[in-house]
């Protein structure tokens, strides 16, 4: 057993979260309150951080005086919180789902639809033919405008099962990615805390 | 003004920034490259400003739960208290605080992983009650799933070379091409929500509803 202060923490950290599988209970609650309060405080400080590095500090060290209108727009969005201007929190929000909305929109259209068709018509092998096939029957399902009848049919048919079968994928892969997590837990309890396991 | 100014605003920072990715990259046009690349890192800075009023919000929960001495005061204590001392010491000594990271190791750390692993139970459990196979496609989906959950696990390749082997070109082929035209879909939702956005018809980011 080991006695080593963090890994005791540690350990007990982990059977108060697992505890919940078997049922809501106070240990259970404090390390759930303990997590969201140290998850919420790393990321006040890492947006710290970033306010830090990227504004105050071109600011202060090259004289780069253009910072203070995304810091004021940042301390405009507080403006919520007073009742007669809180109007005002709708322009920094406007900027930034404007910015949002720009990046998510060019990454859409290149990286989610332009690449991956390209990707999709480089036919080099069976397999890149079953690909192709498989998304055009993918796409098929999705078309809604007029519903394809005879041996059209089929294609949107096949679609359907192409997608339970990437739907079984993403499901197996998941529980395998939450599995080795869980083995992970499992290996450090009974390991290095309490080295019942080699 | 205070409704339609914040729409003509988000639509010009988003037109920019498309357009930043899509010209040529001539000398004419390099005021919006530039413009572009600046938007995008206030993006980052307005951002971290708007991470503080969730954690403001969270705060003020948490404090009028403890000063009206709810029964659950004492986890709110907890919240509060951690989140308190993280913030200082993250922002007075820098993340390489001993107790800093003594908090986001010990703590932080080994909850996140425990949370996501006992997701394990009930997706075991989900799947236990929902996987009736009833119909061709709930029998594909099922088969699916096993055959990538023993292709992932060494017990699988002990069965049979079968399984590590379908389940990499399941995951290659069909997934991809599954995978592919969902996101082809959502590509193109993203682009007609956003012109829905840049003509004004929805602004419920604004807080405003039509």
């Amino acid at each position: 057993m080991s006695l080593d202060f963090g890994i005791w923490v540690e350990g007990l950290v982990t059977i108060a979260m697992l505890s919940y599988v078997w049922k809501e209970n106070p240990f259970y609650r404090i390390a759930e309150h303990l997590y969201v309060g140290i998850s919420a405080g790393h990321a006040v400080v890492m947006a710290w951080g970033n306010i830090r590095d990227a504004a105050v500090k071109p600011m202060q060290e090259e004289g780069q005086l253009v910072w203070i209108i995304p810091i004021l727009l940042g301390v405009l969005l507080y403006s919520r919180y007073f009742k007669g201007i809180s109007w005002i929190a709708r322009y920094p929000v406007a900027v930034m789902v404007g910015i949002g909305t720009g990046v998510a929109v060019r990454g859409a259209i290149h990286g989610d639809f332009v690449q991956q068709i390209s990707a999709t018509i480089s036919v080099g092998s069976v397999n890149d033919i079953l690909l192709l096939v498989f998304v055009i029957a993918s796409l098929s399902y999705f078309f809604f405008s007029r519903e394809l009848k005879g041996p059209m049919g089929t294609v949107p048919q096949l679609g359907r099962t192409v997608l339970m079968v990437a739907f079984g994928a993403a499901f197996g892969t998941t529980v395998m990615g939450r599995m080795a997590l869980l083995i992970g837990r499992i290996q450090f309890v009974l390991g290095d805390w309490l080295g019942i396991m080699k | 003004m205070k409704n339609s100014l914040p729409v003509a605003i988000m639509t010009v920072i988003a037109l920019i920034i498309i357009l930043d990715f899509f010209v040529a990259d001539a000398p004419s046009v390099q005021w919006i490259k530039q413009s572009g690349l600046v938007l995008r890192s206030w993006g980052i800075v307005i951002a971290a400003f708007a991470m503080g009023l969730g954690a403001v919000n969270l705060l003020r929960r948490h404090t009028v739960a403890i000063s009206r001495r709810e029964p659950e005061a004492l986890y709110s204590v907890v919240l509060v208290g951690s989140m308190v001392i993280i913030i200082i010491l993250g922002i007075a000594y820098g993340s390489d605080h001993p107790t800093y990271s003594f908090l986001f190791s010990n703590i932080l750390s080994p909850a996140s992983a425990t949370m996501y692993a006992s997701i394990a139970f009930y997706i075991v459990t989900a799947a236990y009650r929902s996987f009736h196979a009833r119909s061709f496609e709930s029998w594909v989906l099922l088969i699916t799933a096993v055959i990538v959950m023993l292709g992932k696990a060494p017990i699988g390749s002990v069965i049979s070379g079968f399984f590590p082997t379908a389940a990499d070109w399941i995951q290659a082929i069909p997934n991809t091409a599954g995978m592919r035209a969902i996101m082809m879909g959502a590509a193109l939702g993203v682009v007609s929500s956003a012109v829905k956005m840049f003509l004004g018809l929805d602004r419920t980011y604004l807080g405003l509803r039509d």
